[in-house]
């Protein structure tokens, strides 16, 4: 537990002192404050619709494979249909 | 009485992971390992502009870039879902061919959809923002275009005799 613990604090320093990586968007630094400004702006929800866009018309298009009429009977209406033909055939005999 | 067979629930599942599964190999490969086709990289350019903007562009694009890749995360986890859905279905045939074709096609969705949309429509980002956009991304929608006609003509083709019945 103590290495654990150990382990914990030196990576708590080294990410601490990381100053060069403090550019994120939720970092304290110029460049950070200039990436927040990018994203958090007044496009922002347009960005966020644009990213989204092609989404709900892939699930649309997934919906209609789904539910769309397929245009030939079903497999077991077939064998059924050539059973029921193959009985009538016997029955003639 | 028997459910009527359907192939349905495994092209829809298929798709669904095509399209989560090829936004995967687009977020992996054009944006992250070559670099290029970044979520809003027409508008903050991430090429020919000075270090410290680059610094600042190429960080807002990797959070959009992130955004887009929960959105294809979500799609392979319905896609997961749908395929759970379909082989607990016993009128449902595990054919391999109609499942990877419908990957296929699925992939070949994302590509003509996100293309179209993206890079023709709201021309937030092409494939690569240089001069000669256009060629990449008429090429992306080709790609899109040959993979949904091939998987749909091997869907189509699919004479597999994998009978539902037969499952445990």
């Amino acid at each position: 537990m103590a290495r654990f613990i150990n382990a914990i604090v030196l990576l708590a320093i080294f990410v601490g002192q990381a100053s060069q990586a403090r550019a994120c968007p939720f970092c304290e630094s110029t460049t950070a404050d200039q990436v927040r400004a990018g994203i958090f702006n007044s496009d922002f929800v347009y960005h966020l619709g644009a990213s989204f866009a092609p989404f709900p018309i892939l699930i649309a298009i997934l919906i209609l494979i789904y539910y769309w009429p397929s245009r030939r009977p079903p497999d077991l209406e077939i064998d059924q249909l050539r059973r029921d033909a193959h009985i009538s055939e016997s029955e003639h005999a | 009485m028997n459910a009527e067979v359907t192939r349905r629930p495994l092209i829809t599942a298929g798709t669904a992971l095509g399209i989560g599964m090829g936004g995967f190999v687009d977020g992996i490969v054009l944006h992250q390992l070559l670099q290029v086709h970044n979520m809003l990289s027409a508008k903050y350019p991430t090429r020919g502009i000075p270090p410290e903007q680059l610094v600042v562009n190429l960080e807002i694009n990797m959070f959009w870039d992130g955004l887009f890749h929960v959105f294809t995360w979500v799609m392979t986890a319905v896609g997961l879902a749908l395929l759970w859905h379909a082989v607990r279905q016993r009128n449902v045939p595990l054919s391999t061919q109609t499942f990877v074709a419908s990957m296929f096609l699925g992939w070949g969705l994302f590509n003509l959809v996100e293309g179209i949309i993206d890079h023709h429509v709201l021309h937030i980002h092409h494939v690569t923002d240089t001069d000669n956009h256009l060629l990449w991304d008429l090429a992306f929608l080709a790609s899109g275009v040959v993979m949904i006609v091939g998987g749909w003509v091997a869907i189509a083709g699919d004479r597999s005799d994998a009978s539902p019945m037969e499952r445990h």
